[in-house]
């Protein structure tokens, strides 16, 4: 949570008109930065409800598991928000026909349940929009999967995962303009403010407390490896410099980001 | 392991603290993270009677934030960027300061109070930590000692070179002749040319009304000023129907005011903020008016 509401004061500047003053560069990372977030807060907030079931003893299930570090958009969506996607999945896209009613259907089932997931967060088109951009992903990803194969590489993975993240980077920008006409006037801006003078501050405060999040992803990764080990003999430092934050850093106090929806 | 890791977070907390006690006083770079943060530092500095030697006090929005407070020794410049006047006028009412007079700004009146903002400040829990506890205040915080160094000595050079590997200039400062500035300031404009409602004026100014004569009860003499605007804002239907409102509820026969000078000699940089050297020619504008006249009245062409 001290990362998400440290985030958050300075991806406030993705608000209409603000963001029309700062630069291509800034939007970028402002738009990281918003992932990075949104990733904490939701996160955070699920560990905070299963470490408090586990006090009364009632074991929740894992609700992310290291999205960012996924390869494709199927398994995106079976690391992000798990409880949302097996709903989705057990109580749309199943009874719909799943895949078991040919290719054609399979990918109007996808289509429909990422657009109904989509609808599930708000009354707005914006998020419309963001599921059917994540069902479209879904379904081409499935066509291309059938047509091309691509031999297993740690360079190939490096890269999916690369375009998979900017893809869920970019379509979050739906979240946080739910008006579709800010959303235009964003990229627009995006496309049309390389003159402007970089904000250096934001920029460097967005990748500091991204940071953590990105360890995070990264200490999963690592964590088969045996030079791990070593890392793990130091975890207190870790937890101690968490509480440090907690009591010298902790930023400011907002609503969860999932609580709109 | 949680043994270790409660004492190294203590260790933390205790370079910490040598950190702020020795090095922070030599401290050149700015430590403060973002505009909230701006806020509350200081609104922590006024409340902990860190400017008790100033007895007049601004209270005003992101406008007036820009007065040149070097020129004006004797003022503690309560002006919060994205606030009202109502959080800095809560603020006096809750500090133990000797206010002797309070200067409100009239352009953003129409924002309303924000409760939470000041109550993050004085609620005791807060309060009474971040007086007695100073290195966890806001203005202490580690993230804001490394992220503005990070940033001028690291990721500025680093992005200027690969910007300009790509061939990309430095960039250019938003400019008043820019077509930002343009966008902008059609952006106000519009805003501005909405008339408030009758029922929201009254709201905010039976509002402004109670706070105003809980200051005369207290003799604290109270005076308004309206911060200048682009001259296409200057006269718009909101402007114009606070300024008139301000008249109706505080008479200037019965209240102080600093007339606002002409819009015309000001661009801004976004149709309602003063660029630097206007704010410059403002602030010596503003106290001259003080100056000139014990009762606050100024010679100068008025918009009324």
């Amino acid at each position: 949570m001290v990362v998400a509401d440290n985030l958050k004061d300075f991806t406030f500047w993705i608000t209409y008109p603000y963001f029309q003053n700062l630069s291509s560069f800034t939007l970028i990372f402002l738009l990281f930065g918003y992932s990075m977030q949104i990733f904490a807060d939701f996160a955070g907030y699920s560990l905070i409800a299963m470490g408090l079931a586990g006090l009364f003893c009632y074991k929740f299930p894992v609700n992310f598991n290291f999205p960012y570090i996924s390869t494709s958009f199927s398994e995106f969506w079976q690391r992000w928000h798990i409880s949302l996607s097996s709903f989705l999945k057990e109580y749309l896209y199943i009874p719909l026909g799943g895949n078991k009613k040919g290719t054609i259907r399979t990918y109007i089932n996808l289509f429909v349940t990422m657009f109904l997931g989509g609808l599930w967060h708000g009354a707005a088109w914006s998020y419309a929009v963001w599921g059917t951009v994540h069902g479209s992903a879904l379904a081409v990803e499935r066509f291309l999967k059938g047509k091309i194969k691509l031999k297993e590489s740690r360079t190939i993975s490096v890269v999916k995962g690369i375009i998979v993240f900017i893809f869920v980077t970019l379509a979050w920008l739906l979240f946080k303009l739910p008006d579709f006409s800010h959303v235009k006037a964003y990229l627009s801006s995006l496309k049309s403010n390389f003159f402007l003078e970089d904000n250096y501050a934001i920029i460097t405060y967005i990748l500091i407390y991204s940071f953590p999040v990105v360890l995070y992803h990264a200490a999963y990764l690592w964590k088969s490896q045996i030079s791990f080990l070593a890392f793990r003999r130091m975890e207190y430092l870790f937890y101690g410099l968490m509480i440090f934050m907690i009591l010298v850093n902790s930023g400011s106090p907002g609503a969860f980001i999932y609580f709109q929806f | 392991m949680i043994r270790r890791s409660i004492l190294f977070t203590v260790i933390c907390l205790i370079l910490h603290f040598l950190f702020i006690k020795a090095v922070k006083p030599h401290w050149k770079w700015k430590a403060t993270q973002h505009q909230w943060q701006e806020n509350i530092v200081k609104a922590q500095k006024f409340i902990y009677g860190e400017s008790f030697s100033k007895r007049k006090v601004i209270v005003g929005s992101s406008l007036s934030n820009r007065l040149v407070m070097d020129s004006l020794e004797d003022f503690c410049n309560l002006s919060f960027n994205a606030k009202s006047i109502f959080e800095g006028l809560a603020l006096i009412k809750k500090s133990s300061q000797p206010v002797q007079s309070v200067y409100i700004e009239m352009n953003m009146v129409l924002g309303g109070s924000d409760p939470s903002f000041s109550s993050s400040i004085v609620d005791p829990v807060p309060f009474y930590i971040k007086k007695y506890f100073f290195y966890l205040r806001e203005e202490n915080q580690p993230v804001g000692y490394v992220g503005e160094l990070a940033s001028y000595k690291i990721v500025k050079p680093v992005f200027r070179r690969m910007k300009s590997l790509f061939g990309n200039n430095h960039g250019k400062n938003t400019s008043q002749q820019s077509p930002l500035f343009n966008k902008m300031l059609k952006n106000h404009a519009f805003e501005f040319n909405e008339k408030p409602s009758e029922e929201k004026l009254d709201q905010v100014f039976n509002l402004l009304k109670k706070e105003i004569t809980y200051f005369a009860e207290k003799n604290i003499q109270v005076a308004f000023f309206e911060m200048p605007v682009n001259k296409s804002i200057c006269n718009s239907m909101r402007a114009v129907a606070v300024r008139e409102s301000f008249y109706k509820y505080f008479p200037p026969q019965k209240y102080n005011y600093i007339d606002m000078p002409d819009c015309s000699a000001f661009l801004t940089t976004d149709g309602i903020h003063l660029s630097d050297t206007e704010a410059a020619i403002y602030t010596s504008y503003f106290k001259s008016s003080l100056k000139g006249d014990s009762t606050l009245h100024h010679p100068f062409q008025i918009v009324r």
